[in-house]
This record gives C-alpha cells, structure tokens and sequence, in this order.
C-alpha cells in the first residue's frame, strides 16, 4: 500500500531517484532545465509529461548519468546518477530504443548479457526467461530490422531488463506504436513493477500518463505540477464544461470573451470550457441561453489529457508562440 | 477545374471492393470506404493491419489488385494524374527537403503541381499564412523543430486546392498542445468542405473524427460514429474498482481467471471480465476479497466502455 496522500510525496521512504535544484545546459546555450526537483519512491512508476523539446530526454539523460548537471544534484540509488557502480543497476530505453538492427533477437539479447558480465549459464536462463514474458520466443533469430513496431519495443524491453535492474528509465517507448501492442507494453511493465523496479516514464502521451504512480508536468524546462493522475486532473477550483450545438466551434472566440471564461479550446466537433475558478456552471448557462440560445453546456469530470491540455494552453497563452 | 460529374455528389473519396495483394499476403482486403465532402474519417487499426497500404493505394501511389476508387469523381486507378490533382497527402515520414527553405520546399511543389504567376504566388502566400509559417520562409528544412515540419508538409499538401486531404499518423510524437492545434486546422479545412482520411493510434483522436473504421488483417472489422461504436455491446464488460490501494488491490486480483485484463488508470482499476461473467456478482466478490485484506474499496460499477476497450475486444473477437 503507497502514495495514499494526495501528492504522494508525504508517505515516501527514502527516495530511489531524487533530484534537487537541477539546473543544466548544453555549454553556453540557455538553461534547458531550471531548478528542477522531484523524488521517485522504489517500486513506482513515474511519469515525466510535456511537449516536444520541454526538456524530457535532458532529465532522462541526468537520471542515468549520460549528461552532468550544471547546478544542483541528482542521486540515483543514493549515488550520484553518473556512478559506474550503477551502471548494472539502472537501465535505460532511449527513444529509438537503441537496438543493433543488423543483430537478431537472440544476438542483440546475447550482447547486452554480454555487457553486463552475464555468464553463459545465467545469460541462457535470463534471456529465456525474458523472450518467454515478452512472447517473443519464436523469434530469436528474425532480424530486429524486421521487426514490427510492438515487438521492437518488447525487444528493447528485454534488453533492458537482461541485468535485472532495480530502476528502468524509458523515454517515450510506444510513440508510433497502436493501442493493442500499447496495452501489451504496459502489462509487461506493470510485471515489471511488481517485482519492485522503479520506474521513470517520460512520455507526451495523456493516456499513458494516467498510468503512472505520479506524474509531473514538464513545461519549457521547469517542472510544473507534480501529483497522482487523480489530483492533477483535479484543477484548482475551475469547472470544465464541453459545449456542443450547431457549428459550436464557431464561437470560441466569443465564448473566450465571457468574464466566466478561463480557456476556450475545440475538441472535435464541440468546445470544451474551463471556468475560472469560483464562477458556476449555472452562471455561465444562464449566460449562454441569454446569449447563445443554439449552444448548451454539460458538465465534465476533468480527466488528466484535460487538465494538462489546459495547463499547456495556459502557459502557451503566457509566454506566446509555444512551437506547436 | 472540378469534374462535372461531382457536382452534385457529396462523396469525395470513394473505395469499392478495394484489395491489394504483395505476392501470396493479401494486405487489403475488398474493403469498401466512402468519405464525404466536410467530413473527418479516421481509419484505425493495429501497426500492419493495411491501414497504410489503403491510404497508398486511395493516392494512387499504389496499384490496386482489385476494386475501384474515385476521388471527387475521378477514377484513380484509369485516371491517376487527373485523380492525384484531386488529393494532398501528407505522409508519416514528412517529405521535404532538408537543404531548401521552407519557401523553397514550397514553390517547387507548387511547380510540381502546374501551379504558374499569379495563382502560385496566391496560394504560396494563402498556405504560409494559414500555417502560420510566414516568418520561418527563410528557414532551412533541416533546422525546423518536428512542429513546424508537420505544419510544412501540411502546406505542401494543400497548395493546390484539394478535394481529399489524406494524413497518415499526422501527430505522430506531438505534445498535446501541438495535437490539438494540429486538428484545429483539420477541422477548419473539413469546415471549407474538403473530406478528410486520417490514420491515428491516439484513441482520444479518434474520438474527434465523424466516423471510423477499425481495419484488422486488410479487412474492415467495424465501422461507424465514435459514439455509436462505444455503445457497441461488448462481450467483455468492464467493471472499474476506485480504491486507494490500487496497487495492492491489482496483485490481488491479477489471477483470477474471470478478470481478461486489468488496466490501471488515475487511480482506478479498470477490470475487463471475460465473456460471459456476469458484472455484478463478480463485483461484489471483489468487493469481499478486497475488504478481506484490510483495502478500501471507494466504489465498485460497471464501466461504460471507451473506445480502446471497444477496439481491443474487436481485435480480439477477430484474431489474429
């Protein structure tokens, strides 16, 4: 039983990943990363969210020591991140998932058993281990190049998990990949959790982001927001509210000008509301009647996708052109 | 210069017993499509279903080995350089080049599609504008950030006044953010009356389209409006358990031979049963196994099904 404060952050015991004040950038270029901290407790999945270019990867790669911060600290297993004794320890998928694509399955296996110092008998019985809970048995000798989307990723999976690391750091591994062959990834990592590895997960994807233990929102570098999918979702007092009726999308522009109004976006065919905190559905129905007899208003339960949708907008409306 | 027999027909984009077969894999299999003018369809399916191979062969890039396809009228498969008039196409893997500039990338597809003087100049101007890529005409392809990429190929697609837009995995990677400005253009420009084929694998995307088609192994395994395939009665309900001890709560159920599959999700665990177990009386033995333990369980209900669910269990009914 964990994390049943609502940041989560009070129950924790001695943190397996924990950043604090991290600051870094790429030689003289501007901070990518400011004043970043957090704490990844053992046996959770954390979710690292944000946008292109928000400074994912970056943390990743200070996480697993590939890259030194500029100011501040980060541990991983209460060492520095860029200890060679955590090298067998902590595993990391990097986007594009870092696989021999020339090497079959059972080659690109061998050579990360090899790299950890496996010998031939634990390597065999790992490696058959892992082909087994990924179903990729039956496919040792395909080429990766060969591969489908999902059972790349499973590869790259396994691979990673040949040292049986205690912290798996994975940077955006099913990008690309379909729902069915995303669900199946998650099932694995969700074993992969139970047997206690910590697990940080950057992602861009919403969905994937309401998996996770606690996610924190990654905007321009900074970390925002950081909680339980459950209280993020739960935006500070606003109501959200989707508006639908004929040719909706319309008027957004006039809906953004009511003094109820925080944020206007469309969602298909319909728009989607944010009230500014303390202002009622009532108010603002009563309003859209008066106004906008075609329109109608329902409540919504923010999800997560919602919240950060919104948090984006917001913080894109504050600081101009976000480079969408 | 629009064909005169499509003026007073809706459908833009139109498939007819569609196959394609790449030696003894039949990858598309006589499926029918229609999509009509202002309309947002989105074709989904599995990585390897036929999705791409469809969307090739509706371009005319492809040969179908059988069946027909009209594009605003026009007979794509006897009358493919006409027909590609018709269409843009913007692909998973953006095709522009590196070395020219944003405005260059432009102007030479114009040129590729007979565009000359005043009109290339009009829509040059019109497609930078309406992708807001006015002030980067200058900038290298090389040097664009993945957004405006996805901005240029869209532009590039668009500068000769299609009937039919195809996006195959448009926001592919996108941020949110990007996302969702992304499909505000998709539907300000079904707004101006194009039709639009769009492939995703974001399941809150497919919530956006009009209409969908699930492909499985080159087939359409279901088709139909997102609510109306949500409402869609599946064989294996879904229970969702709100509880604080989720983690706990999912080891302790993980086997049971009734539950196909548990998903977590802020918070809550969505429990997908098996065909043919009743939801409620398992909900309640859930409810005493849990409590058992010492848990809380906040709630326990049957689950309105999302779209992912509906779409797994389809997959799943079909085979592999």
């Amino acid at each position: 039983m964990r994390y049943c404060s609502e940041d989560g952050v009070s129950t924790m015991t001695v943190p397996v990943i924990q950043a604090e004040r991290l600051h870094f950038a790429y030689g003289k270029d501007p901070m990518v990363l400011r004043d970043i901290s957090f704490a990844v407790a053992p046996g959770e999945i954390y979710g690292l969210v944000g946008a292109d270019g928000a400074g994912k990867t970056t943390l990743l790669q200070l996480a697993v020591g590939q890259l030194l911060p500029a100011g501040g600290a980060i541990t991983t297993l209460d060492q520095p991140a860029d200890s060679p004794g955590l090298r067998a320890q902590v595993a990391y998928m990097p986007q594009g998932f870092g696989l021999y694509r020339d090497l079959s399955v059972q080659e690109n296996l061998d050579f990360f058993a090899d790299l950890h110092g496996l010998t031939r008998i634990q390597a065999r019985e790992r490696i058959g281990d892992l082909l087994q809970r990924t179903g990729l048995n039956g496919f040792e000798d395909r080429r990766t190049n060969n591969l489908s989307g999902g059972m790349m990723q499973k590869l790259a999976l396994a691979c990673a998990l040949v040292s049986q690391p205690r912290v798996m750091v994975l940077d955006e591994p099913t990008t690309g990949v379909d729902p069915v062959s995303r669900r199946a990834f998650w099932r694995l990592l969700d074993g992969v959790r139970a047997e206690g590895v910590t697990i940080l997960y950057a992602t861009a994807n919403m969905d994937e982001a309401e998996r996770c233990d606690r996610v924190g929102l990654l905007e321009q570098g900074r970390l925002g927001r950081q909680g339980t999918p459950l209280a993020l979702a739960a935006v500070d007092g606003g109501v959200l509210a989707v508006v639908s009726g004929p040719e909706a999308r319309r008027y957004r522009a006039a809906l953004q000008a009511l003094p109820d109004v925080e944020l206007v976006f469309p969602v298909g065919r319909q728009l989607r509301v944010w009230l500014i905190a303390g202002r009622s559905l009532a108010d603002f129905r009563a309003r859209l009647a008066d106004r906008f007899p075609g329109l109608t208003a329902a409540a919504m339960t923010p999800a997560l996708p919602d919240a950060a949708l919104r948090d984006l907008a917001l913080g894109a409306l504050g600081s101009g052109d976000a480079g969408a | 210069m629009p064909a005169p027999e499509t003026a007073g027909s809706a459908t833009v984009i139109l498939a007819q017993g569609l196959s394609r077969r790449f030696g003894d894999f039949l990858a598309v299999d006589r499926i029918d499509l229609s999509v009509r003018s202002g309309e947002v369809f989105g074709l989904l399916g599995a990585n390897g279903a036929g999705k791409t191979t469809t969307i090739r062969m509706l371009c005319g890039m492809l040969r179908p080995s059988a069946g027909d396809i009209r594009v605003a009228g026009v007979d794509m498969v006897r009358r493919a350089r006409r027909a590609r008039g018709q269409i843009g196409y913007v692909a998973q893997r953006f095709a522009l080049y590196e070395d020219l500039s944003v405005l260059e990338n432009l102007a030479l597809q114009a040129g590729l599609y007979g565009l000359r003087g005043r009109r290339k100049q009009d829509r040059l101007r019109w497609v930078l504008e309406r992708l807001e890529l006015t002030g980067r005409q200058a900038a290298m392809g090389r040097d664009l950030p993945l957004g405006y990429k996805r901005r240029l190929s869209l532009a590039a697609a668009l500068l000769h006044e299609p009937r039919a837009l195809f996006l195959d995995e448009p926001t592919s990677g996108a941020d949110p953010l990007a996302r969702q400005r992304f499909w505000e253009l998709i539907y300000e420009l079904a707004e101006a009356g194009i039709g639009i084929l769009v492939t995703t694998h974001y399941m809150d995307e497919a919530l956006f389209c009009d209409r969908l088609a699930l492909m499985q192994a080159g087939r359409v395994a279901v088709e139909g409006a997102p609510e109306e395939l949500r409402r869609r009665p599946l064989a294996t309900p879904i229970l969702e358990l709100a509880t604080p001890d989720y983690v706990s709560s999912e080891r302790l159920l993980l086997d049971w031979p009734e539950i196909a599959e548990i998903v977590p999700r802020a918070g809550r665990l969505r429990i997908r049963l098996q065909a043919g177990t009743s939801p409620e009386r398992l909900a309640a033995r859930i409810r005493q196994a849990v409590t058992a333990q010492g848990l809380t369980v906040s709630a326990i209900e049957p689950a309105q099904p999302e779209l992912e669910d509906v779409f797994v269990a389809v997959l799943e009914e079909a085979g592999p």
